[in-house]
């Protein structure tokens, strides 16, 4: 079953700063851990454009260790990404595409989000009152985690 | 002369042991050395399977075995065949295990055997397979269109297989009729949601070749054929044992994947091996019910005579063909439309097809539901069009009664007997139908909405004369036996070959042979579920144990009468011509003083005292029996319902019945199963309803998605029969099972439409929700 994402968060630093960071995989590691129910145990850069993972994923009762991988689809830098997530575990998987654009405003940036997520197997059959509720508080927890994270690595920078 | 037991009502004599938690169902048995199997299944609906890697899983510390579809097929393990076969029918292979492809979510692709459940379960996550996914299709008209996915490469257009039957000339009524109605009609998907899952547990003893399966079925001898044509298990070399199960609704008929693999496992490790099924794994991977598209045009005269029925039907079968999928939406579907009905003029059309979804099989009523639902709001469309009450559109039409002799319909079955309008006045009469009508008509002045919905429907059961079914397909004789024992003592031990899952068996077998024998119920035991303990039976499903089952039992009995009669000849010193039976005695007629007990006779046949050498010892009688029709249980339901115009909430307030299930056995068991069956068919009129998404992703997948009755949404239910018996089996009976089912879905959905009349509703799909029920009242 799909969902839809949208949305859009200030990150207190220079667009070039947070364009430079945001494929670090140590970025995105630390935001995922910062979102309430994922752990994440390993996430590596594999390639320019790919990473691979895997965390603990739990929606309410529906808990798992998903294997994923994220792709960057396209990009111009420093103001627009198109990157592809997939998760799969035995019995569920996810998937989805987002787009991030990145405005300066000020000396700090917008980051606009919007995508699309799917989900299948028992997290489709026995979550799906759940899904449209926790994707968006992944979500809404990842992007504020992931602007404070930037801000405060552009700081020390 | 029989003591009246039978039609007499006695208490449930399995229920103590059911009710205080002392019921042996399978999931209880505890083997040596027992070990567990779980199943991975596909989260994909449709998908080929690039890789597939157990390598971690099989290194995991309690893990015994993992194995693959490639492993089972290797093993010499055979797809899973179909028991009805139609012509030109396109089977795809359904391999217990997933090769190459999965076709929907829940298909097994690898079972993963270990020494406790949990870590079978958590050795599922370290198999590794990757997916190519594939367009998905869930709808079985859809499936049949220009560019939809294809499922089998054995079945173009994912078509199973195209059926039709017909009488007179529909287009030609059609043209000549004063009024023709279109209408697209749906029957939605069930989930048959068994309070108990299935659980199987296979037990193989190499120094003997034996293999046990237990396991949770309503027909342990049929799984037991199948499983050796699957497994390559000799049949003698083969038990299957189905204790005490916890309701099956049609949904345990099937031989399904998950007990060949354990029996396949049993084989390789040389261990028991079990497996129990959960809840989520039930709504995918055990079968569905139901899923009807239909387009019906029906004709009418403008005095409400109905003169044609066109039905086009797209019957959803799922990813695979189940064992009895294509029976269900042809033969016990198509030419049950004619219903109650005098309609000479027929054509009917079915395109059983592939998608990828779980697969189709019967549940409960199994094709006269859907049949009973298409013509029942099919006489309230000609109802409503012409404005005329749909009790006299339901007379103007009605088949006179025939008790004497059986109603030739305009296709394919012959009614056993019927009295179709006696069950309609006397509901109409229960129910104080003019009064209804007069209070309804009073409501609406003040805003508030009653309906009141009649449904008269017939159905068929008693499956079946053996030589009909094998004519139109059947790869089995549907013929039942009982072998009735008299032990020394005069107890009596019936060994049947039918199933007992809460049909009550044990009390009403046993009534029918004390009946006969003058016995009391507690004298006689009745064995059922175990093919080593039971003689041949074809199983419980489609209302038929009674009818078939019931009607062995009784001619067994009969047959123990007679043989009896050898030893009373030489015990009274008489003729044997003129020893007669009656009130569990032998005596000489007209002679009742001098009698014998059946319990000396019993004796007797053990001991040898008086009896000279060329009487045979013992006293034991089987016998097969093969009906010489089906038989055809009819009825009226009658559904008052409130529904309120703020929210579109459906309130039932009151449900009325006559049914008419032939000769009853046993008047309280029938009432339940009238007042189950009623709970299950208006489910799916207000509530229930499988959903899957595009991707093919199962939606309502667990009790909290899947809306079943609760006790606290019902009314009392007003039930009443009528007693037409039927010519065709020595007990008169027809079969209660599914009566209730099939009355109820069209009643109910009936009185919601009749509520919404004054908003010119004619037809919206079930399930009546509130949100459905309350946009249809916001159009006009």
């Amino acid at each position: 079953m799909a969902l839809k994402i949208q949305g859009k968060v200030m990150v207190d630093a220079p667009r070039d700063q947070v364009w430079n960071l945001l494929f670090d995989a140590d970025v995105l590691k630390h935001m995922a851990n910062k979102i309430p129910g994922i752990t994440v145990q390993r996430l590596v850069q594999v390639s320019d454009d790919k990473y691979e993972g895997a965390a603990s994923i739990g929606v309410a009762m529906i808990k798992g260790k998903y294997d994923g991988t994220i792709t960057v689809l396209e990009k111009r830098a420093p103001e627009w990404v198109r990157f592809r997530g997939d998760g799969k575990s035995g019995a569920n998987w996810t998937g989805g595409e987002m787009v991030l654009t990145l405005t300066e405003q000020d000396g700090k940036t917008s980051m606009a989000y919007e995508g699309t997520g799917n989900v299948g197997g028992t997290l489709a059959s026995v979550g799906q009152r759940l899904i449209d509720t926790v994707g968006k508080h992944f979500v809404q927890h990842g992007t504020k985690a992931l602007a404070a994270e930037l801000a405060a690595r552009s700081r020390k920078q | 002369m029989a003591t009246q037991i039978i039609g007499s009502t006695v208490k449930r004599r399995e229920d103590p042991r059911l009710i205080t938690g002392a019921g042996k169902y399978t999931d209880n048995i505890v083997l040596p050395r027992m070990t567990f199997m779980a199943i991975l299944r596909s989260p994909h609906a449709h998908a080929r399977i690039k890789k597939i890697d157990a390598s971690r899983a099989q290194k995991h510390p309690g893990v015994l075995a993992v194995y693959t579809g490639e492993d089972l097929k290797k093993g010499g393990v055979n797809p899973i065949p179909v028991g009805f076969v139609l012509p030109d029918m396109k089977t795809a292979q359904h391999h217990p295990l997933a090769i190459d492809e999965v076709h929907y979510v829940g298909d097994g692709m690898a079972a993963v055997v270990a020494t406790d459940r949990y870590t079978a379960k958590d050795a599922l996550d370290l198999i590794d397979v990757e997916y190519e996914t594939l367009p998905v299709v869930v709808d079985g008209e859809k499936a049949t269109h220009a560019g939809a996915p294809q499922l089998h490469p054995e079945a173009p257009d994912n078509v199973a297989y195209y059926w039709k039957v017909g009488a007179g000339d529909a287009d030609k009524a059609l043209t000549e009729a004063d009024g023709v109605i279109k209408q697209r009609i749906i029957n939605q998907r069930l989930i048959p949601t068994a309070m108990e899952p299935r659980v199987a547990i296979a037990d193989y003893q190499p120094a003997t070749g034996d293999l046990t399966l237990y396991t949770t079925t309503q027909n342990p001898h049929l799984i037991r054929l199948l499983m050796a044509l699957v497994l390559g298990q000799p049949e003698h070399k083969l038990r299957v044992v189905s204790q005490d199960v916890g309701g099956g609704f049609g949904s345990k008929i099937y031989l399904y994947a998950d007990e060949v693999i354990a029996c396949f496992a049993a084989k390789q490790l040389a261990r028991p091996v079990k497996w129990t099924e959960e809840r989520t794994e039930n709504y995918k991977a055990t079968i569905h019910g139901r899923d009807h598209i239909t387009d019906a045009e029906v004709g009418y005269k403008k005095d409400g005579t109905i003169t044609a029925l066109k039905v086009k039907t797209w019957a959803n079968q799922g990813a695979y063909l189940s064992n009895f999928a294509p029976l269900i939406p042809t033969f016990f579907y198509g030419p049950m439309l004619q219903g109650v009905y005098q309609i000479s003029n027929f054509f009917v059309e079915v395109w059983g097809t592939y998608t990828n979804t779980t697969p189709v099989d019967a549940y409960r009523g199994a094709g006269r539901p859907e049949a009973a639902y298409l013509i029942e709001r099919a006489v309230d469309w000609v109802a409503f069009e012409l404005k005329m009450d749909p009790a006299e559109v339901r007379r103007k039409n009605m088949i006179p009664p025939f008790t004497s002799a059986p109603y030739q319909t305009s296709m394919v079955y012959a009614y056993d007997s019927g009295n179709y309008p006696a069950t309609l006045e006397k509901a109409l009469k229960n129910a104080g139908y003019a009064d209804l009508r007069k209070k309804q008509a009073e409501l609406r002045k003040q805003g508030k909405y009653m309906g009141i919905g009649i449904s008269t429907y017939v159905e068929i059961t008693g499956a079946a004369p053996a030589q009909v079914a094998a004519s139109i397909g059947a790869g089995v004789a549907l013929v039942e036996s009982a072998l009735v024992r008299v032990h020394p003592t005069g107890k009596v031990v019936v060994y049947t070959g039918s199933h007992a899952h809460g049909q009550g068996h044990e009390t009403t077998f046993a009534q029918i042979v004390a009946d006969q024998l003058g016995l009391s119920v507690d004298d006689v035991e009745i064995v059922h579920g175990d093919t080593e303990r039971t003689p041949w039976g074809a199983g419980t499903y489609g209302s038929r144990s009674q009818p078939v089952g019931g009607a062995a039992v009784y001619v067994a009995t009969q047959r123990v009468i007679e043989k009896g009669k050898k030893f009373a000849t030489h015990m009274l010193e008489a003729a044997e011509a003129d020893v007669v039976f009656e009130g569990g005695k032998y005596f000489v007629k007209g002679t009742p003083s001098k009698a014998i007990t059946f319990q000396e006779v019993a004796l007797e046949a053990y001991t040898a005292k008086k009896v000279p050498a060329d009487v045979e010892s013992g006293l034991e009688a089987i016998s097969f029996f093969n009906p010489s029709n089906f038989t055809f249980p009819n009825g009226a339901h009658i559904a008052v319902v409130m529904v309120d115009p703020d929210t579109g909430k459906v309130d039932l307030t009151r449900y009325i019945c006559v049914d008419d299930v032939g000769k009853v056995i046993n008047p309280m068991i029938v009432e339940g199963q009238i007042h189950g069956g009623i709970v299950q068919g208006l489910a799916q009129a207000l509530w229930e309803g499988a959903v899957y998404d595009d991707d093919g992703q199962l939606l309502s997948g667990s009790m909290m998605d899947y809306a079943l009755p609760i006790a606290s949404n019902l009314p009392s239910f007003e039930t009443s029969r009528t007693e037409t018996p039927s010519p065709v089996n020595p007990l008169g009976a027809k079969g209660a099972g599914e009566a209730g089912t099939i009355g109820s879905t069209p009643a109910v959905a009936n009185a919601v439409m009749d509520a919404l009349k004054p908003f010119g509703v004619r037809h919206i799909d079930m399930p009546l929700t509130s949100e459905k029920v309350w946009r249809a009242m916001q159009k006009k």
